[in-house]
Formats: structure tokens, sequence, C-alpha cells
């Protein structure tokens, strides 16, 4: 076998049971997967993993390794129709409102609002490798069963230890990266199997499948977790994950590292419509190291029981997931599921900073939340400027935009472009301008990311998030109460 | 001002590290939007102790500063989803304190005994292990250590054989047998859950041992319990729940072996200190 690439990408997993999927491609190639998406659902013991694949290239050399901590039989694995993830992505990706100011001279009111799509994820498409089936040998590698499942031709392997497996995967026509050896070692050692998964070609052309679809198995083991390790092995830089997980109890979590909501709620310029997916690219990358880089995202969680009442999202970007997403992705699998709770989390992660697997914990954490940014539109000047009403609008204008700009720079640590002009763009209208506008800066300049407010990338230093002035009477008083206690304590006789 | 009691009462340095350890959460990790709660909990904690005791006639009001260490350990760990329901975590906490003694020992640590049956009997409490992070860590580590130093308690053994016991474990099953990197282990110990137990929950002096060695004993009981439960049971919240199974034990360890009762205070001999 000349040149197997390995693309080691890790689906998910578990210690005693690793999901991650290592994406076997020949010919060294230079595929380059630094997104992926998993669906967990979980309700008690019971999982279900749908892994949506990427990978971009012919099928036929395409290959996935994937350790799983218990046997599967055949009914355990299925493949479904990758809708699924496009449509939960859709559903749950940070959003954008807009939104239009009134009118102050002499218009009604003339409310918008407008949903715009963020971003939504591409699918990945798996790809295969050429048929080779394998004869036991010295490797101490059992083939534990063989399945095709739609257009996958699946085999379990157990392993008795790495090195074996090693060569098996490699006389096997797999290239393994030299470090893999010693990752799949602690995965043998939890007595996981080894899936291998190829597309068997005929079935595929059958199908009329033009993309790989993902594959979901389905088990029931106490432990909930992601092996990211595996899909390390061969990457040196940082790859991103997004999870869709769905609970009967509340958010799902991450149990070994720490949950971090990406910022929401934030008033940002209006020119950033168009470049809403660059901006948001940004304000996660600002996120992700002011964090220390080794942080697990929150961008959304709500409840989507169909048969509970309230808004599934607010505003929707994408319709929420019905009984028929539910089903694929396998909610109720197990029994009936009297709620549903999803939560969408980002993670993006590299050697140095994920030493460890991810583990998941259900909690009955029922908050919702959404990564939503707004624009505000400002009133089109039908009625003119000149009523008082109307000067006093644009005065604000101009200090909200100001407002707007220091969100940008906060929110992207500079990285977003910024437009000269923005803040100023009205000011042509106000008649008389505000004496301390001249006195505190040049309005051109303010824009500037160099002059104000402005870190270059590298300089975003952990965000000591006080924001004091965020807090809410409620936080403020809480404070007071407990001094007030403690003060009290600690003066008792 | 400080007096000579506040000197020797080592639960004002316990306050002081749980404290310190709530401001970080605060400050650093966003934990301000849970404000309300805290406020709930240790306000109600105040009031349902300073209730009891005046209820049961007991002149010890310095027994309000156990109320507090048990109200920050509400805040530090138990999270809900409506404010409101810390005061039924404080009411369970403090209650069962009362209501629940052999000998004139608790059966179990307040906070932990209220956080284990709300997150086990309510749908609306939960506990979050991945809280902490871990950039956040080693100033933490050298405030808890301090305090633990200073505490006077002496009660340091518990915290350290607790952790060495987990520490050798878990390098014996992930380093060492399961091959994985130094990394792995060290990211075991680098959450503020698990030395937030060691440093003030499996510490508390009325709810382990008195005799010395039966404590390291112990300490080394619990870390084994904790380690099987979270890793071999694969539940993350495994400290809660060996806790709360294995305190109510120490009373018939303390009966058999004979040693002298905890008191809060030092020096002084107060007719009830050990509320």
């Amino acid at each position: 076998m000349n040149g197997l690439g390995m693309m080691l990408y890790c689906v998910m997993s578990i210690n005693a049971f690793g999901f991650c999927g290592f994406y076997v491609a020949k010919a060294d190639a230079t595929l380059f997967n630094n997104r992926s998406e998993v669906i967990l659902v979980r309700n008690g013991d019971f999982t279900v993993i749908t892994m949506g694949s990427d990978f971009k290239g012919d099928v036929r050399e395409f290959a996935m390794v994937v350790p799983v901590p218990v046997g599967l039989g055949r009914s355990d694995i299925s493949v479904v129709d990758k809708g699924i993830f496009s449509r939960l992505d859709a559903y749950s990706s940070p959003r954008l409102a807009e939104y239009y100011d009134q009118e102050p001279c002499g218009r009604e009111m003339n409310i918008i609002e407008e949903n715009l799509d963020a971003m939504p994820s591409s699918m990945r498409v798996p790809a295969t490798n050429d048929e080779r089936l394998l004869e036991k040998k010295n490797y101490g590698v059992t083939i534990e069963a063989q399945y095709t499942v739609g257009e996958y031709d699946i085999l379990l392997l157990s392993a008795l230890e790495s090195n074996g497996l090693k060569l098996w995967l490699m006389d096997n026509g797999y290239k393994i990266p030299a470090k893999a050896e010693r990752v799949l070692a602690p995965y043998i050692k939890s007595n996981m199997k080894f899936f291998v998964v190829k597309v068997n070609l005929a079935e595929m052309k059958k199908g009329g499948y033009d993309e790989l679809r993902p594959i979901q198995i389905r088990f029931n083991h106490p432990k909930f977790m992601l092996p990211l390790r595996l899909g390390m092995a061969n990457s040196s830089g940082t790859q991103d994950m997004i999870v869709y997980a769905f609970s009967p109890n509340g958010r799902v979590e991450c149990s070994n590292y720490r949950n971090v909501k990406v910022p929401t709620d934030r008033n940002i310029p209006v020119y950033i419509k168009n470049d809403f997916g660059v901006f948001y690219k940004d304000v996660f990358e600002t996120a992700w190291q002011r964090e220390g880089k080794n942080a697990v995202f929150l961008e959304y969680a709500w409840n989507v029981s169909p048969s509970w009442g309230g808004v599934k999202c607010d505003p929707c970007v994408g319709p929420p997931p019905m009984n028929y997403d539910f089903n694929l992705a396998g909610v109720g699998q197990n029994g009936a599921w009297s709620n549903v709770f999803f939560t969408r989390m980002h993670v993006r992660y590299d050697e140095s900073h994920f030493p460890a697997d991810l583990n998941f914990l259900s909690t009955s954490n029922q908050e919702q939340f959404q990564a939503r940014y707004v624009l505000q539109n400002p009133a089109a000047g039908y009625g003119g400027w000149d009523c008082t009403e109307g000067q006093q609008y644009l005065v604000n204008l101009h200090d909200r935009r100001k407002q707007e700009m220091d969100e940008l720079a906060h929110l992207t640590g500079g990285r977003f472009a910024y437009r000269l002009g923005y803040i100023t763009e009205y000011d042509q209208w106000i008649k008389e301008l505000p004496m301390e506008w001249n006195e505190k800066e040049k309005q051109e300049d303010y824009a500037l990311p160099t002059k104000k407010g402005g870190l270059m990338p590298e300089q975003v230093l952990p965000d000591v998030s006080v924001e004091i002035s965020r807090w809410t009477w409620k936080e403020i008083l809480g404070i007071a109460m407990m001094l007030l206690v403690m003060v009290r304590v600690y003066r008792a006789k | 001002m400080v007096q000579i009691n506040q000197i020797n009462d080592s639960r004002i340095f316990q306050i002081a590290g749980q404290s310190i350890f709530l401001l970080v959460g605060i400050l650093f990790l966003g934990w301000h939007t849970e404000l309300p709660s805290f406020a709930i909990s240790i306000f109600s904690c105040y009031l349902f102790q300073s209730w009891a005791i005046q209820y049961l006639g007991l002149q010890d009001s310095l027994s309000l500063r156990s109320s507090l260490i048990t109200s920050l350990g509400l805040c530090l760990l138990l999270r809900v989803n409506h404010p409101l329901l810390m005061v039924t975590a404080a009411a369970l906490a403090i209650g069962q304190k009362f209501i629940f003694r052999w000998r004139g020992y608790h059966l179990w640590n307040p906070a932990n005994f209220a956080i284990a049956i709300l997150v086990a009997f309510s749908n609306e409490a939960w506990v979050s292990p991945g809280q902490w992070g871990h950039f956040i860590l080693l100033p933490l580590l050298i405030f808890g250590i301090g305090t633990l130093v200073l505490r006077q308690a002496k009660r340091w053994d518990t915290a350290w054989v607790y952790i060495i016991t987990m520490a050798l474990l878990s390098f014996v099953r992930f380093v060492y047998y399961q091959g994985w990197e130094l990394e792995v282990w060290w990211h075991q110990f680098n959450q503020g859950t698990i030395w937030l137990y060691a440093l003030f929950m499996i510490t508390d002096p009325m709810t382990s041992p008195q005799h010395a060695i039966a404590r390291r004993v112990w300490a080394v009981l619990l870390g084994v319990l904790v380690f099987y439960v979270q890793h071999l049971l694969f539940i993350p919240t495994a400290a809660v729940w060996v806790l709360f199974f294995m305190t109510p034990w120490v009373p018939l360890i303390n009966a058999t072996l004979k040693s002298t009762q905890w008191h809060w205070v030092s020096n002084r001999n107060f007719k009830s200190n050990t509320i």
C-alpha cells in the first residue's frame, strides 16, 4: 500500500469507550478536517451517538476507525440522513436579530424584526477505502463481527495490544501516524472494541448516494464522553467540534473542562450584517483565547419538547427540531421522553490544551441560552431630522454607535474590520454639535483600532469578566445581603 | 475588632477560605448571575440557624459561623434552576443538623446532605464539576492551603491523605496501567471540585473521626471510594455520594476509638459549641 495518509479526527467517545474516529485516507492526503459535528443523545445510561463526517475526497480512499466501549450488534448501528445536522445547525447557530428605529419626526412606528441565518455549518462527508478483509494473524486482533450497513462495511475488532492493532491496520492498508500507537494503547487497555468503517462502493452506487451519510451507534454504558485524544494524533493544529446534545433533564455540560457561554445579547454595528459569519468567527476566536483556550463553549440551550408551550427560540433562525428529527437523532429510542432539552456546545481543541478526553454530564439545568447579536438600524429620516426629537435622536445615535464600536472591539479583540465614519455618519444633520464631543475626541480617529479600543489579537488578555456595569440590581442586592450577613456573623459573640 | 475567641475559632479561617473561592468564581468565572441564589443561601442558613438556637434555648450565637460555612459550601457546589430553591437547601442543611444527631455528633456534613438530597430527588438542582477550569486553580490552591494551615483545626492530614490517595490511584490506573501521558493525570487533579472537597468538605471536624490514625485511614477509604465511583462507575459527582453514605459511620468510629471530642473554639469551654 503506497502511502495511506491518515486523517485522524476524533468524533467522539469514551475511554472504555472511545468513539474517536480516525478518518483514514489513502495517498497521504492533505485533507484538513478542522471541524466535526456530533449528536449525543443521553437518557440514563443509554447513549446514541451520531457522527457527522467532513471527509472531502475520493470515497474509495476513506476509512474510519472508531473505538467503542461495548460490542455492537447489527441493530446498534445505523446510517441516518445527514440533513439532521444541517437542520440542528440552522436551528441553533448564533443569530443576528435586526431592529429598526422609530422615525423621530412624525412617522409612525415601524419596527421590523428580521432574522438572519448565521453560519450553517457545512456537513462533512465521510469517505472510504477499498475493500480488503483481513484474516487474523498474530496481531492479537480479532474480527468480532462484520456488517454491511447502508453504504458502509463495518468490522468490529478487538485488540490485545496497540502494536498489534497498529500493525494490523498498516498491513491492511492504512497508514498510521507515528503517534497513533501511543494513543491507541489507553483505549485498548480500557477494553474497547474498534470498529473500522469503509465504504462499500457497490452499495453506495445502488443507493444512489453521492455523499457519505452519518453513522449512528447506540449502546448502554455509564460512561458519557468523547475521545478527543485519538483525533489529535496526527494534527498539531486546532480542531473544532460542534456537539448537539439531547437529554430529558436539562443542559448537557462538560464535567472536566470549564463550560463558558459565548457572549450574547450584544448590540453591534449594522455594517456587520453581511459579514456576520466572519464576525462570529472572530467573536469565538477572541472568547476562546480569553478563556485560556481550554473551555467548552455553550452556544445554545433550549427546551425543545414538542409538548412544552414556550417559544422555541427568539428569534428563530431555523425551525425547531420536531419529532422527525428526534427520531433520527435517537431521542426516545429507549422509551418515551417527557421532556427534550437541547444543548449545542462548541469546542476548539488542541493537544496542549485538552490533555484528557471530554467527559459529559447531563444536568438539571434548564436555563435557556442563545448566542444572539442585535443590529439596530437608524430611522430612515422620512420626516426629516429638524424637529427637537430628531436632533436629540441623532445625538443619541452618535453615542449609541460609539458604544457599538466599543462592543465590537471588545467582542472581536480588534480582529474585525472597523469602519471609519460609522459613528459620525449622521452627524451632518445635527445642527449644533454637543460641546463635549469636540473636547473629548476626534470622531474619525475613534474608530481606528490602533488608536483606541483595538487590541492586537495576540494581546487579548484573559477576560476579567467583572464588567460590573452589566450586573443587574438583583446581583448587586445579593452582594450587599451577603456582606451584611457576613459582618453580623463575624461580630457574633 | 478581633477578639481572642475569633482568632482561636478556626471557622473564621474556613469562612475566609471559602469566601475567596466564591469571590474568584464571581469575579473571574462569571458566577455573578448566581448572586441572588448565593444571597438567599447565606441569608436563609443564617435565619434557620438563629431560629434553631433560639427555639432550643442555646446560648451559642457563635454557631452562626457554622451556618455561614454551610451556606458558603452550598454556594460553591450547588447549582439550582431557581434561587428560591436555596431556601429548601438551607432548611435541609441546617434542619438535619438538629434532627439527626448521635452522642453530640452530626451524621452528615450539612451542605453535603442538602446537595445530595436535592440533586437526587429534585429535578431542579445539580452539581457542576467542571465549573472551575484550570488556569484559575493555582491561586485558589495557595489560598486554600493557606486557610488549612491557618485553621488550627488539625485536620490538614485528612486533606493531604485524601489527595495523595487519589493521586496515587489515578497515576496507577491512568498513567501506569492505561498508558496515558502525565498531562492526563495532572488534568484530573487540576480540578477545583476535587480540591474543594478535600479542603473544605471531608476535613469537616464534625463529620470526620477524632482519632488521628482512624482519621487517616478514613481519608484513604474516602479516596479509594471516590476514585472507584468516579472512574470505574463513571459518576462525575462521586464525592457527593461517597461522603453522603460514609459520614454516618463516623460517630460509631468515634464511640469505638476514644479521643477527645471536637470543639470549634479552642481554650474556651462553651456548653454547646458542637452545633
